[in-house]
């Protein structure tokens, strides 16, 4: 039907047109309704439909939207940003994850994200005037098969790699190996003191790691994977590398760090 | 004439008037966000707490 149209009424085929629309205007097209919500999908991939407009009786016209851009739709999904929402698909896992608003990354469906675009394009139908035609948007545009295309193209439009939740990135999520990373980042910038003298032995520090994911609801991890990113991130910020020869309270030769002691273990529970 | 043209002016320079101005602007804004988000919610997901007046206005500061 669109390509018929195309052909034989070409004047009658409109895409969003900038400068009609003042940003305290109730809209009056879905192409208004859609851009004055997500202006970077606009930006970014155009006009969210092909609209047909044709005389109705000589003085109204009648709005057809005839043709849905998958793309614009795909980026819609990726959230409104003057609401600060946020929806990425993290491709080393192939998971969708959304910015709550507490501001932690949790994840979501494919299925939620479908019925979220379902509600949009009926909740535009039911805002628009008299004149627009809603049988696309209630019907055809909120299709399985239309769904399934915009969250196929958003995998490619929303992707974000392993360095969007790194453990130095200001992208926090509800669960990953990151975050054990970044506590012990936590515990190096602020319970850790050079001191001449001073003796931190593997034990003692994760006795303290324990602790701080316990207040912050993580799971243990092993002290062997603990020691390890440890290693490392004491050596860079501190410049000190793990040894076997600290002595212990009982002094018995351990692994641990010299010149290294630990601070604030009062706010530590149990 | 002269009550409506004062009743405007309230609305103007009133800071009380002009904070519920902002409040119900927060609120509205406030129930779209959480309209869209508990699309994407999941049962295990825990939703944030019902804010306060001053958390809203608090809220809405926050976005870009």
């Amino acid at each position: 039907m669109a390509e018929d149209i195309a052909l034989t009424l070409p004047d009658s085929l409109r895409l969003y047109q900038p400068d009609r629309l003042g940003f305290d205007q109730l809209a009056q097209t879905p192409n208004e309704w859609f851009v004055q919500r997500y202006p970077l999908a606009y930006q970014n991939h155009g006009s969210p439909f092909l609209e047909l407009l044709q005389l109705r009786d000589g003085f109204s016209q009648q709005i057809l939207s005839l043709v849905l851009n998958h793309d614009f739709f795909a980026a819609v999904l990726g959230g409104r940003k003057d609401l600060n929402h946020h929806v990425i698909y993290f491709v080393p896992e192939m998971e969708w994850y959304f910015k709550d608003s507490d501001n932690i990354y949790k994840t979501t469906t494919q299925e939620k994200l479908q019925n979220q675009y379902r509600a949009l394009m009926m909740k535009c139908a039911q805002d628009m005037p008299i004149q627009v035609h809603k049988l696309n948007l209630v019907h055809e545009f909120r299709s399985d098969r239309n769904a399934k295309i915009i969250l196929q193209r958003a995998k490619s439009i929303l992707a974000a790699d392993q360095s969007y939740f790194s453990a130095t990135s200001s992208n926090q999520r509800i669960r990953g190996p990151e975050l054990y990373e970044r506590l012990m980042r936590v515990l190096c910038d602020t319970m850790l003191e050079q001191s001449e003298g001073g003796c931190l032995t593997v034990s003692e520090a994760y006795q303290v790691f324990c602790k701080l994911a316990q207040q912050n609801s993580l799971d243990q991890i092993k002290r062997s994977m603990f020691k390890e990113i440890m290693r490392d991130l004491i050596k860079d910020e501190f410049g000190v590398g793990l040894r076997r020869d600290v002595l212990n309270a009982e002094n018995k030769q351990q692994e641990g760090w010299r010149g290294l002691k630990l601070l604030g273990m009062e706010g530590l529970v149990g | 004439m002269h009550c409506i043209n004062s009743r405007i002016s309230d609305q103007e320079t009133n800071p009380f008037l002009k904070k519920l101005d902002r409040l119900d602007e927060a609120k509205l804004k406030y129930a779209g966000s959480e309209w869209l988000l508990n699309f994407l919610r999941t049962e295990r997901c825990l939703k944030p707490p019902v804010l306060t007046d001053e958390q809203l206005l608090l809220w809405q500061k926050t976005l870009p």
